[in-house]
């Protein structure tokens, strides 16, 4: 009996969203790939700042400014093509290009290259960048490296000097003064910005192919994503993804929650909320409702919302990203840019006439692409 | 049986002692000459025993410790000069001194001496002149004085080296140029905001900030480390203060040392005087008159705007070391000091304007060169006293004030007449010691063929200039060899890469003259005068690596260390400390580090700051040295090394 309710729930879910299909956000996606000027589709880091919109891509970066896409790539001084993360020093503006063969100061229009041989930087292969005013914290394949503005200096944090479990760190991202590390295979590393101490976070069960006390701690040591807001940490795993507030964990997987996918390649948090890049759409949570936004195998653009409780509504977006698989994620007041494997993508907000993004002013300079 | 001793037998024997003697103790000094630079070899791996002794292993692990020598001063050296907004009193800062000065302008006199120790460089004044800023080169700080009374009101700690110093339009932020730690920081007087740090080009040295406070640009003294063949730039650093972000970094290609910078009026362009170089030539061509002049860069400030380069040279007269400039507020003239000529150059901008306004790109690439274009847009030259360096104008453009450096005066031009209409004397000593000969020798262009340069010209401020220059006549480019800083080199003989010079007397002598200046060589006072100074200038202070002791000393113990991590031990050769001896890290000797040949040990001291590295500078960082260029270990024992042993081991050098 139950089951033929639900069942009819879900069709009238599916019904109304064919009708009515309606983005809770935004108001239309809109695409740049390599048919408008992008160095390749495959696009691996997404950052919008007050005058551009960059987006690494597997042959180059690529920015986004007054209508026009520029490419910067090794003949300009790239250390080597693929741009896997972006970061800015807040108080300059410097941008911190993170690729597979070495960090990039891009400041002034002028390129200063740090890698392995010419640096103190631990590994060229570099997953994820962080900077604030003083610092400049790289998590690369071999370690954590820090790099201090005011003296030049180089800092290594990995297997030898701290609780590193692995040298494979997967993302940093700096908050409050403090440093989280998403260390694959190791948990999260946090370091007190105080002290200097790093506590460790790892999953409680130590299980690789099941999390089996739900809650416990992190829901896998395999990390890949770490973002901070307030005093909440997220978590973004392989097998799902993790809240931390201070004393209290929450373990969410695609079975039993709103997640699009276990396998998070990337997490961007503001306030209450988190967007989740997955390998199978991007998810968002704000911890009463959850929003999944995935391509049908059939074609067209799925929008699943969950609520806690487990009911959910399906509907059928117009507009959507275009690939499941969301590499990284900005946010630029009310629009949200994605880095996807089918190009760069932009989530353009409804409330669009009294609170333009940075980013959205720079596009209407020109045609919508 | 005793046989009769007569007297010749006792001559005989004597002769035959004699003999012995003559023939025996060469032998036995050659014998033992032998054995002993066998003994250094078979033990150091080294062929040369130069200035070796038994005590060099067998006593201590120091070399014997070098006497110093007083680098103090009581000359004053102005280096620094800025003008109070009511045009009625100058502040000048005496580097060498330790002192303020304050200078009233109508009666010429010295109304103020303040003690500030720590190397005042350069000096400021708020634009409502309530308040003068002084930054001490030595002590990486700023102090703030209360104009009116003289105290100080604030002293805020900044970058490494601080040399440049300006107040923004209201007075409330100071913007300081670090020359040590290449870059420029804005500080909020009242404290209100944190520090913001913009990274500059190499070696910043002077800042100027535009009257409506929307623009800062940074004249960088040393050119960027930028992979061959690249040709070397230096970099004019344009920030749009209103964003916080650098909005160009103009490259000053084939032209570095500048030392002084200033914005028009309107902040619609900058004006940068620098030298412009050729370093890949031949030093042969010195003759020729190719290898640097002086050039004033001309830079719009708009993005996309033009760089050109203008001459201020003639085609037979050059104006060495041009230094810094200023700009009358109609900007209609700009004023060059020439540290190296002992002139000021005055410059017509309205010609300037016209020709970057209306020629062609072709037009601007060749002026770059064409020492006869002088004659279009220099105006006067003006003399000076021992060593112009910083310059000042006053609100109204009537006068520019001229630090004479090395002749403890200023000069004060009439910007009507052009012309040194007074002179300030600063009560300097009057007796010129033979250091301060030397000194005013190092700085003076007269030694080199038509004035081109002076010592100071590769060695600012007694430093290295970061170039690599192609002494040899053997093609463009071709074996060039990285320029070594002359700090705190007393006791680090020989000299020259190839360690051919065993002290400074035969390494400015008449080869030197021969080769690079292509003049007479020094007088043998002169000479002397010249090792002196030289001698005698002396290291920066040590930077602060807070909260890097123990890393420091991670890297201290990696340096001295006997056994590698796998516990195997280093020979001795191939320990760092073995030619890297203390006190100066020097062993003064020449050493084979897989670089194609025997080179002159460098000593480490500051050498932090004195990039490129190796002997051609072929490393751009010290990591390089081994991570791309001692593979093989071939420069000591680093293989085995973690990345945090060498990153250690980087920041012990850096602290030295």
């Amino acid at each position: 009996m139950w089951n033929v309710v639900i069942s009819w729930v879900v069709l009238l879910g599916v019904a109304t969203a064919s009708i009515a299909g309606s983005d809770p956000f935004f108001s239309r996606w809109e695409t740049l790939n390599q048919a408008d000027g992008l160095p390749s589709d495959k696009v691996l880091a997404v950052l919008a700042t007050a005058d551009a919109v960059w987006a690494g891509t597997d042959q180059g970066l690529a920015v986004v400014r007054d209508s026009k896409i520029e490419v910067i790539g090794s003949a300009e001084g790239l250390p080597f093509p693929v741009v896997t993360a972006l970061a800015t020093t807040p108080a300059t503006g410097d941008l911190w290009i993170g690729t597979m063969g070495g960090l990039a100061r891009l400041s002034g229009g002028r390129l200063d290259v740090f890698t392995q041989l010419n640096s103190g930087l631990a590994n060229d292969v570099i997953y994820g960048v962080a900077a604030d005013d003083s610092a400049v914290w790289v998590a690369t394949a071999s370690g954590l490296s820090r790099y201090e503005l005011a003296t030049d200096s180089w800092e290594i944090f990995d297997v030898t000097n701290t609780l590193m479990h692995e040298p494979w760190c997967y993302a940093v991202t700096s908050a409050k003064n403090n440093v989280y590390v998403a260390v694959w295979g190791g948990g999260v590393l946090v370091r007190n910005g105080q002290t200097g101490v790093f506590r460790e976070h790892r999953d409680p069960d130590g299980e690789m192919e099941v999390d089996l006390f739900r809650d416990d701690g992190l829901v896998h040591d395999v990390t890949s994503s770490v973002a901070v807001s307030g005093d909440t940490m997220w978590v973004g795993t392989y097998f799902g993804l993790s809240r931390y507030q201070g004393r209290r964990w929450a373990s969410y997987n695609q079975e039993d929650s709103g997640l699009p996918g276990d396998f998070i390649n990337y997490l961007r948090s503001r306030g209450e909320e988190v967007w989740i890049a997955t390998d199978q759409g991007l998810g968002y949570f704000d911890s009463r409702i959850w929003h999944a936004w995935k391509i049908l195998p059939e074609g067209g653009v799925e929008l699943r919302t969950t609520t806690t409780d487990g009911e959910f509504s399906l509907e059928r977006l117009s507009s959507g990203p275009p690939h499941n698989t969301i590499y990284s994620i900005d946010l630029d007041r009310q629009d949200i840019w994605l880095a996807t494997a089918a190009g760069l993508s932009h989530g353009i907000a409804k409330a669009e006439a009294t609170d333009k993004s940075a980013s959205r002013r720079l596009l209407d300079k020109g045609e919508p692409q | 049986m005793r046989f009769p001793r007569t007297r010749g037998s006792k001559a005989a024997g004597y002769i035959g002692l004699a003999l012995g003697l003559a023939i025996g103790l060469p032998a036995t000094w050659a014998g033992a000459n032998a054995a002993l630079r066998t003994h250094i070899r078979m033990k150091t791996g080294k062929v040369e025993n130069l200035g070796v002794t038994c005590f060099y292993c067998h006593r201590s692990q120091d070399l014997p410790p070098i006497r110093t020598v007083d680098s103090s001063s009581s000359y004053l050296s102005p280096s620094g000069l800025a003008v109070s907004p009511d045009g009625r009193r100058l502040f000048a800062t005496a580097e060498d001194g330790d002192l303020l000065l304050e200078i009233d302008l109508d009666s010429a006199e010295i109304t103020r001496r303040i003690p500030v120790p720590g190397g005042p460089h350069a000096v400021a004044v708020s634009s409502d002149g309530k308040s003068v800023a002084v930054a001490l080169r030595d002590r990486d700080e700023v102090v703030l004085f209360d104009s009116g009374s003289f105290e100080i009101s604030d002293t805020v700690a900044v970058g490494r080296e601080p040399l440049g110093l300006a107040f923004g339009p209201e007075g409330r932020k100071l913007f300081v140029a670090n020359g040590g730690s290449d870059d420029l920081r804005a500080k909020a007087i009242d404290h209100s905001a944190s520090d913001i740090r913009w990274k500059t080009g190499t070696e910043p040295y002077d800042v100027a900030i535009s009257g409506d406070g929307r623009i800062a640009a940074v004249a960088n003294r040393r050119v960027l480390l930028r992979p061959e063949p690249l040709l070397p730039a230096s970099e004019l650093t344009l920030i749009d203060l209103s964003s916080g972000r650098v909005s160009d970094r103009r490259l000053l290609l084939s032209a570095h040392l500048a030392e002084g910078v200033a914005l028009s009026s309107d902040a619609e362009f900058a004006l940068v005087p620098a030298l412009r170089i050729r370093n890949y030539l031949p030093t042969t061509q010195v003759a020729r008159g190719a290898l640097m002049n002086s050039t004033l860069v001309f830079a719009e400030t708009r993005a996309g705007g033009r760089t050109v380069q203008f001459p201020l040279d003639e085609v037979n007269a050059y104006y060495a070391d041009p230094s810094d400039v200023v700009i009358t507020p109609d900007d209609r003239l700009a004023f060059v000091s020439h540290g190296g000529a002992n002139v000021v150059s005055v410059v017509d901008l309205i010609s300037l304007r016209r020709f970057v306004e209306t020629a062609s790109q072709h037009d601007i690439d060749e002026i770059a060169d064409d020492l006869a274009a002088f004659a279009s847009y220099v105006v006067a030259r003006i003399p000076t006293r021992e060593n112009p360096r910083a310059l000042a104008i006053s609100r109204d453009g009537s006068q520019v004030f001229v630090a004479e450096r090395l002749a403890d005066s200023v000069a004060t031009i009439d910007t009507a007449s052009l012309q040194v209409s007074s002179r300030i004397h600063l009560s300097g000593p009057t007796e010129i010691t033979s250091r301060r000969r030397g000194e005013r020798i190092f700085h003076d262009a007269s030694i080199s063929f038509q004035g081109q340069f002076s010592c100071r010209s590769c060695h600012p401020d007694g430093h290295t200039d970061g170039l690599n220059w192609d002494f040899e006549i053997d093609g463009i480019g071709v074996n060039r060899l990285d320029t070594r800083s002359l700090r705190g080199l007393r006791g680090t003989a020989p000299f020259k890469w190839n360690g051919k010079n065993p002290d400074l007397a035969t390494q400015c002598g008449p080869r030197f003259a021969r080769v690079l200046t292509r003049s007479e060589p020094f007088a043998p006072d002169d000479l002397r005068d010249l090792v002196n100074y030289m001698e005698s200038i002396p290291r920066p202070a040590l930077p602060a690596f807070e909260n890097h002791g123990e890393a420091i000393e991670r890297g201290r113990e990696i340096f001295f260390r006997t056994e590698t991590d796998t516990g195997s031990a280093v020979d001795l050769a191939a320990r760092c400390d073995n030619c890297h001896r203390l006190p100066t890290y020097t062993d003064r000797l020449k050493a084979d580090v897989g670089t194609g040949g025997r080179f002159d040990t460098p000593h480490l001291l500051d050498i932090r700051s004195s990039a490129p590295y190796l002997h051609d500078g072929r490393a751009m960082t010290l990591e390089e040295i081994w991570t791309v260029y001692s593979p093989e270990d071939t420069h000591g024992i680093t293989n085995d090394l973690t990345k945090v042993q060498l990153n250690d081991l980087v920041l012990f050098l850096r602290s030295l």
